[in-house]
């Protein structure tokens, strides 16, 4: 019996199309984004589904909850977290990205939650890559009310 | 530099001339028409973006437009001049992958004699003298250079080359203003000797109206020169004289900037043309101790229950290390990146096995002008058909600049398992687009063999719409090897313009994807090659089959921001997944049924401070056995600049149609305190109660569990 669940388990896992450990970063590149205005791509390993976003008010901390199209991790227990950190460029402050797929952090089905914090506040905007499986950060270089980050500079 | 009172540094010798030259005009006005390609379009042209132009096009010249659209200006960087579309096509075709947003533009045989007259015109005058002051913003009408206006759409009306409002009056040589026109044009031909010479002699000059942009375009000038620590010194003098106002702002900043001056990868202006080689290694490495300890009460129920009983358990005790590392090695034209990550897993447990995991470790290589890779090792994949992570290569071409031909094979991998089988696998794909700047697609076969047999065979397709309040997307992957749709996905999220954004997903797959391998699910050996002594390829394709369910989801969402603290959003969700069907090694399981989810969430952003992130929200599960109710609350908040704080409580409660019961609710906290910029030790703890309750057994388990360890980033 416990092969016939080691296998099940294996299977499982080799067949469920996307990676099977929950290596979510594939890469941090500085790209110039529209405008010509600082921006960081943050490539994924698979395609994800934006579900929102969300920020502290003076920017430093960002949240981003994505939906996994498939299980990123099936079969493993949701940690640790991964963690990358950014060395920051330009008037792009160095920053941590957290990656959970911890189950209870979104209530859909292959949650991944991502949390970013930059090293002092920042005005940021994020917004899901034209190729499902980047997530974009934009440092626009004018102030713009509508951004979910907003600059501390701004607030009382 | 993010000015707009730079923009008056358009003034360069070529645009200012341009407009006393603009009566030349109707002379040409019969010739041909010429053609540029337009490489990017900045509010303001400090912002201009580096121009790695390939030798092949260094003879063409590089210059600025100007875009008028009413009262908002910006502007074009253009490589010109080209007599054929044809070759201004080539030749943004090699400038693909520097500039994605590059294209070819007709303008008139004016605009390059304009140019090449005003070119002339500013050799042959002292550049104090000859330079009026800029179009768009003359250097005694300085504007709030932090209320730029958004850039103009791509349907703005462009007035090339042609300024706005008459050309002023040539300044006096030596006067505030032909000094500053002097400096700023400096600047933006990236002269900044002359611009710090200017500049400097501007600020020698009694007190007048240009003496705070000086100083704040001289400090730019070290900036861009390369002098931090001068420029520093230039900011903060600022900042001693002009404390107060939007510039001052703006001035910290950029002085905040020079304090986190990156190590590498740096945002390459143009005055810094990266010929050479340069590369950049970071990584990082982690140790954390895992340990869990359970507690189960249970208490049989009824006539003959027996007595209680009480089980204490290490159910967790594990240390995870992983590594990983990142280097490039890169000029303007080649980039080299190696990869590795790997994470290892020591089980302290008796009987739980210790793992390593190789998760990537490859080699890529880059050639930019033909927008062309190579990735060789164990890699990623996740596209175009290709499995999750797989040990191979993937090379990738750019036909054209909306063509890229994709081709890789390989094994698939998965981490930690193997099989007593091989795998192998080709595809080839061609990545199309960005058509209009809004869409792209893919298009792609893919063939995998296992034991010498058809594995898996399918074709797919994906097409993406992308603007910037949203996108959707569609992804379909047929098997035709087993002749079944195997993946339906479509996709999108619009935020409104009164803030409120939406998505929507609805998903069908395979779940496993279908393969021939899957026929293994309870077989005796992992080996197909074994299994087909037994069974023919059909009657393994059939059990693959069998032991293959369908999964689907439809979910729908909005979050709306409600106050300027306090955002609500609410999410609906179906998921259902079919059941399977009995094989001759593996036993038939039962379909999940509809699970229904809606969920209610609050996020607040600065309840407490500035700093502070605040989630509750609730959820109402409802299945064809069950229904669940859960509560989250969540928060986070950074304190000083080191400490950061998490804490969690989650309760979850469920009644089952047998009437059985389940309560669950737990604390968790996590403190992690950085050190260094470099040194990070975190600390997390929790604990987790829960109550199952039916006619014949009630059972409490006490779980605690904690996790420690360092990270080092380098």
């Amino acid at each position: 019996m416990d092969d016939l669940a080691l296998a099940a388990a294996f299977v499982v896992a080799l067949l469920g199309t996307t990676s099977a450990a929950a290596a979510v970063i594939d890469e941090i590149a500085v790209e110039r984004g529209e405008a010509a205005a600082p921006r960081v791509r943050v490539k994924l390993t698979a395609p994800v589904h934006y579900i929102r976003d969300y920020a502290s008010r003076n920017g430093e901390l960002v949240n981003v909850q994505l939906e996994a199209l498939a299980p990123l991790a099936p079969g493993e227990p949701p940690f640790p977290d991964e963690v990358k950190r950014f060395p920051g460029s330009g008037p792009i402050p160095p920053f941590t990205v957290r990656i959970s797929l911890d189950p209870l952090c979104e209530p859909v089905l292959n949650p991944v939650c991502i949390l970013i914090q930059y090293e002092r506040p920042v005005r940021s905007r994020v917004r899901l890559g034209e190729d499902r499986r980047s997530l974009l950060l934009d440092f626009p270089t004018t102030p713009d009310e509508n951004k979910h980050s907003p600059n501390t500079d701004k607030k009382k | 530099m993010t000015t707009t009172g730079l923009r008056g540094g358009l003034a360069v010798a070529a645009l200012a001339a341009l407009a006393f030259l603009a009566q030349d005009a109707g002379a040409q006005a019969s010739a041909p028409d010429l053609y540029v390609v337009a490489l990017a379009t900045v509010k303001n042209v400090a912002d201009r973006p580096s121009t790695p132009i390939p030798a092949s096009l260094r003879k063409n010249k590089v210059y600025w437009r100007v875009l008028r659209s009413g009262t908002e200006v910006s502007y074009q960087l253009c490589l010109g001049f080209f007599g054929t579309q044809r070759d201004a096509e080539s030749a943004r075709q090699q400038l693909a992958a520097s500039f994605r947003e590059a294209r070819v533009i007709q303008v008139s045989p004016q605009e390059r004699d304009n140019l090449e007259k005003a070119s002339r015109a500013r050799t042959a005058a002292p550049a104090a003298a000859a330079l009026p002051p800029p179009p768009a913003a003359p250097p005694t009408a300085v504007p709030a250079r932090t209320a730029t206006p958004p850039a103009p759409a791509p349907s703005a009306q462009a007035d090339p080359l042609q300024p706005a409002a008459p050309p002023a009056a040539p300044a006096l040589a030596g006067s505030p203003e032909a000094l500053m026109a002097e400096g700023r044009g400096a600047i933006v031909r990236e002269d900044y000797a002359a611009a710090i010479r200017a500049f400097t002699q501007l600020l020698a000059l009694p007190q007048n109206a240009l003496t705070r942009d000086a100083q704040e375009f001289l400090a730019l000038s070290y900036e861009r020169r390369g002098d931090t620590a001068r420029a520093r010194t230039e900011y903060e003098d600022y900042l001693k004289k002009y404390p107060e106002g939007d510039d001052s702002v703006r001035v910290r900043q950029r002085l905040a900037s020079l304090a986190a001056a990156p190590q590498a990868e740096v945002l390459r202006r143009p005055t810094e043309p990266q010929q050479g080689w340069r590369s950049f290694v970071g990584g990082g490495l982690s140790q954390f101790y895992y340990h869990g300890n359970s507690k189960i009460d249970s208490q049989p129920l009824g006539p003959n229950a027996l007595d209680r009983t009480t089980l204490s358990v290490v159910d967790q005790s594990a240390l995870i290390t992983s590594a990983d590392l990142n280097a490039r090695f890169m000029n303007d034209t080649h980039e080299n990146r190696i990869v590795f990550r790997d994470v290892n897993t020591r089980n302290f447990i008796a009987g739980q096995e210790s793992v390593n995991r190789l998760d990537q470790a490859y080699y890529d290589y880059k050639y930019k002008p033909a927008n062309a890779s190579a990735r060789v090792g164990r890699q990623p994949g996740n596209t175009a058909g290709l499995p999750g992570r797989f040990d191979g290569a993937l090379l990738g071409y750019g036909v054209t600049s909306s063509t890229r031909l994709g081709l890789a094979a390989g094994e698939p991998v998965i981490p930690g398992f193997s099989i007593d089988s091989v795998q192998r696998f080709w595809g080839a794909s061609a990545e199309l687009g960005p058509f209009n700047q809004r869409w792209s697609g893919n298009v792609y076969v893919f063939r995998q063999t296992v034991d010498g047999i058809d594995d898996r065979d399918a074709v797919g397709a994906e097409a993406r719409y992308f603007r910037p309040d949203g996108y959707f997307s569609t992804t379909v992957d047929y098997d035709t090897l087993f002749r079944h749709l195997n993946i339906a996905t479509a996709q999108g999220n619009w935020i409104a313009p009164w803030r409120t954004s939406f998505n929507i997903l609805l998903d069908y797959r395979m779940t496993p994807s279908l393969q021939t391998t899957s026929a293994i699910i309870g077989a005796p050996t992992t080996s197909i090659r074994q299994l087909l002594a037994i069974y023919t390829e059909d009657q393994l394709r059939q059990q693959a089959r069998d032991v293959t369910a369908q999964s689907a989801i439809a979910y729908g969402g909005f979050t709306h921001p409600v106050t300027s603290v306090w955002q609500l959003g609410v999410n609906a969700q179906v998921t259902r997944i079919s059941h399977t069907n009995a094989t001759p090694n593996y036993p038939a399981s039962p379909g999940s049924g509809y699970i229904k989810t809606l969920t209610s969430q609050a996020i607040g952003t600065g309840v407490f401070a500035t700093r502070d992130v605040t989630v509750a929200s609730v959820s109402g599960v409802t299945a064809d056995t069950y229904n669940g109710l859960a509560g989250q609350l969540t928060a986070r908040f950074p304190v000083g600049a080191s400490w950061t704080f998490d804490g969690a409580v989650v309760w979850y409660g469920q009644k089952n149609d047998d009437g059985s019961t389940l309560q669950r609710i737990s604390p968790v906290g996590r403190a992690s305190w950085r050190w260094r910029n470099s040194i990070t030790l975190e600390l997390e703890a929790g604990i987790e109660n829960t109550n199952t309750s039916s006619a014949f057994l009630q059972e409490v388990t006490h779980r605690y569990f904690f996790s420690a360890g360092y990270r080092w980033d380098f």
